[in-house]
């Protein structure tokens, strides 16, 4: 595996409700836990909104690959979700969409619609940059608060 | 008795011009219609007006369209908007706080566009969550309201309002004779559609007011007025969070997300998605 895949792999168990996750493969180990005292516990009902990956603290990743563990740690801008509804990453269904990840973006630039009571807000950047990750899939309810797209900002 | 049908005349149509000098009101507005762009086509009123507020035109600004070629609802489904019968009209506010709760935008054109269309018809139009308006059941005007975010404040509201006012069943397209109806087709009469769209700039200039001062009481007790099918009828919600749920409305929150009751006594917030109301369920929207 290598990191784009791991990074991948961890952005969709944080959007689960899964509070423990093993896997191994070829001979890299992936382990997330976010229970609260790294005890088991039950899952909310079913439609309890999975907690977004800020709310649960940092996710121990053990162990990595070499390479994950020296990248740098980095400083990604998040772009937020307004309003509670539903993300568009088009302006109409049959449309290109606005951004992809790798996508360069100006600041003011639209990246998306949420949409909710027939109000389509579209969601523009507040920073010059790089679209890093886009977190949520196309038509997919979103929270308010929810981090829609990771950014790596221009070099000022 | 309801004249609709194919073969009802109402004579030859006179001039109904929508010019900013036909719909001038009485008044001086300090918002709505202080400025008024008047095209004979465009493609969509709500587009039109973006590019003229990039432009820099004010809060406030209203663009009217005799035709549009290409109205717009929700997902991209068509309004069709045919030349010289309908009104397609959007409507430009940049908020200067993030204070408004965003609903108010969507709930707000639907009380006026509602209260307008019954004082200048007489004619029983309601709305339905969050704001499709009908007339005995049959949809008569819709809104949609497109903002421009960032920074997570609105900095950019366009409103834009479609109704159906002096169109002939032949206006109409073949799959919505039943869904759709106008003014003209449900009263017998034709309406002036320069007196409707005064009507409506007059209610929005008062409720708008009301809002900023944070008055939102008014707006809401009246959309609630308007719209008794958010209580005690049965729906399904398509297109909003999980699968489609079915239950009966049990009213609107304070921040305009409707209640339902679900079948096994439980209560679910609905704050997006598709609403069709069940037809044949124990008991029908009122005014549906």
């Amino acid at each position: 595996m290598d990191l784009k895949e791991i990074q991948e792999m961890i952005e969709r168990i944080a959007r689960s409700e899964f509070l423990y996750f093993e896997m191994e493969h070829d001979g890299t180990t992936l382990k997330l836990d976010r229970r609260p005292d790294g005890t088991m516990q039950s899952i909310g009902p079913a439609g309890v909104a999975p907690a977004p990956l800020a709310a649960s603290g940092p996710v121990p990743v053990t162990p990595l690959p070499v390479q994950a563990v020296e990248e740098p740690a980095e400083e990604l801008h998040e772009i937020k979700s307004p309003i509670v509804g539903t993300f568009y990453r088009s302006p109409t269904p049959e449309a290109e969409v606005f951004v992809e990840t790798g996508s360069k973006i100006k600041s003011g630039q639209t990246l998306c619609i949420v949409e909710a009571m027939k109000l389509m807000n579209e969601i523009e950047c507040d920073v010059d940059g790089e679209i890093v990750d886009i977190l949520i899939a196309n038509g997919q309810p979103v929270e308010y608060g929810e981090v829609l797209f990771r950014l790596r900002p221009s070099a000022v | 008795m309801t004249p609709e049908g194919p073969h009802f005349n109402l004579g030859a149509r006179l001039p109904d011009p929508i010019t900013p000098e036909a719909v001038r009101t009485d008044y001086t507005p300090k918002i709505f219609g202080r400025r008024i762009l008047y095209y004979e086509s465009v493609d969509s009123t709500n587009n039109t007006l973006r590019q003229a507020a990039s432009r820099g035109e004010p809060e406030g600004t209203v663009v009217l369209a005799n035709e549009q070629t290409a109205g717009r609802g929700r997902l991209n489904r068509r309004w069709i908007s045919p030349a010289g019968v309908g009104i397609y009209m959007s409507l430009l506010l940049r908020p200067d706080t993030s204070g408004t709760p965003l609903f108010l935008y969507t709930f707000l054109p639907a009380v006026a566009t509602a209260r307008a269309l019954r004082r200048v018809s007489g004619l029983p139009v309601f709305i339905h969550w969050p704001n499709d308006l009908t007339l005995r059941g049959r949809k008569i005007a819709g809104i949609l309201t497109d903002i421009r975010s960032g920074r997570g404040h609105p900095r950019e509201v366009i409103i834009g309002i479609g109704i159906n006012v002096n169109n002939m069943p032949a206006d109409l397209p073949s799959e919505l004779t039943e869904t759709a109806t106008s003014l003209a087709m449900s009263a017998g009469r034709r309406y002036s559609r320069a007196n409707i769209i005064q009507a409506i700039l007059e209610e929005l200039e008062r409720g708008y007011a009301l809002m900023r001062t944070g008055n939102l009481v008014d707006i809401l007790d009246t959309w609630r007025k308007l719209s008794p099918s958010h209580q005690g009828t049965p729906v399904e919600v398509v297109g909003g969070p999980g699968k489609s749920l079915h239950g009966t409305t049990r009213g609107i929150d304070d921040d305009g997300a409707l209640l339902i009751q679900c079948a096994d006594g439980g209560l679910e917030r609905v704050a997006f998605g598709e609403i069709r109301r069940v037809r044949g369920g124990k008991r029908r929207a009122p005014g549906s």
